[in-house]
């Protein structure tokens, strides 16, 4: 017999592995999200921000200037493990910000046209848009909290960053 | 740290290699285009290209901050009206292009166009090709030549190089303006920004 609690080290390796899997998911949707932005003109992402109605047109143009590659990054950040909480942590507020001005034009009756999620590639109804943005939220949480264990070069620059199991 | 700094610099390589890498060609607007397409003076100083669909709700809000902007800048302003008909939400949009492009052959372009605009939630029914006519009678265009060129298929290839232009502009949206060929897309970027754009060009010419 195992005298190191084997039952929990393999709950350990198990969220260890979910951990990875969360950040990889996470990251890819913003990887992608960022280069179907970066790939149009920001006149066209700046009109879906527009449609929003929180920005004015000018914060509107910075912020579809900005923010794709503000997503690129943290998308970067979370697939290579690099700053694993702090990317995770960024994409759960961005995930926030965006559930809460979805549920903002919902109370304000504004219909979008397009959610502005990955350019004009994307149309879907606001709720389902919803659903998909808690869902990512929830998948930062597990990248947040398990994610920097697998294969990330934060334990590579640093085993003792986050290591597998607790002494 | 010197792996810690390797970590910062792949991040930052992937990010710029993506975002660079997935960058289009997009482009300023051609000014090339029918002469009934065209309005204002032909030696202006500011040009407005537009792709717009005459089905889009968007586009015919903009119409009126569209107005007040050439006629507010009417000696220096001249606009060209390019179609980009979104048929896969406006199944009604190609039918108005075509019969406003029949319409402009007859020297009625922007009547038949703003009646378009008027009258869009009238027209883009199931009924449309009956609408269509009727406008068409109501301007006293010869109807026999407006539906014959209707059935013509050079109509439809005017149509079509619009349509690939807009695409090679990657215009994503109707309406988009292109004034000196830097992009505005929608009312608000029109009435805020491409105002400010045009005082800019003006004052640039003096």
């Amino acid at each position: 017999m195992d005298r190191k609690n084997p039952p929990s080290q393999e709950i350990a390796s198990g969220w260890s592995w979910a951990g990875l899997a969360a950040r990889v998911i996470l990251g890819g949707v913003l990887i992608f999200a960022g280069a179907s932005k970066t790939a149009a003109p920001v006149e066209e992402f700046a009109v879906v921000i527009e449609s929003y109605d929180v920005l004015p047109t000018d914060a509107a143009q910075g912020a579809a200037a900005l923010l794709p590659w503000f997503e690129l990054a943290l998308g970067f950040s979370l697939v290579f493990g690099y700053l694993t909480k702090p990317a995770s942590a960024a994409a759960g507020a961005l995930f926030g910000a965006f559930l809460l001005a979805l549920l903002s034009t919902k109370v304000r009756g504004i219909e979008l046209p397009n959610c502005g999620c990955f350019g004009a590639s994307f149309h879907a109804p606001t709720w389902v848009t919803m659903i998909m943005d808690a869902l990512l939220l929830c998948d930062a949480a597990v990248a947040f909290a398990y994610g920097s264990r697998r294969l990330s070069l934060d334990n590579w620059a640093d085993p003792r960053y986050t290591p597998l199991h607790a002494p | 740290m010197t792996r810690r700094i390797i970590g910062a610099l792949l991040v930052l390589a992937a990010t710029a290699a993506t975002g660079l890498g997935s960058r289009g060609m997009a482009g300023s607007a051609a000014e090339r285009a029918e002469p009934f397409r065209v309005k204002g003076p032909p030696d202006a100083r500011v040009t407005i290209v537009e792709f717009s669909d005459f089905q889009c709700p968007a586009c015919r809000v903009a119409e009126p901050p569209l107005h007040q902007l050439m006629s507010l800048y009417e000696k220096d302003t001249k606009l060209i009206f390019k179609d980009f008909p979104l048929e896969r939400i406006h199944p009604y949009a190609r039918a108005g292009a075509a019969a406003a492009e029949c319409a402009g052959r007859q020297g009625k372009f922007w009547e038949y166009h703003d009646a378009l605009y008027e009258r869009q939630q009238d027209w883009t029914t199931e009924e449309a090709p009956k609408k269509l006519e009727a406008y068409a009678g109501q301007l006293k265009l010869d109807l026999a030549a407006f539906k014959a060129c209707q059935a013509d298929p050079s109509v439809q290839k005017a149509l079509d190089a619009d349509v690939q232009e807009a695409r090679d502009r990657w215009v994503g949206s109707t309406p988009t303006f292109f004034i000196n060929g830097k992009r505005f897309v929608g009312a608000r970027q029109l009435q805020e920004r491409g105002t400010r754009w045009i005082e800019k060009i003006l004052q640039a010419k003096k």
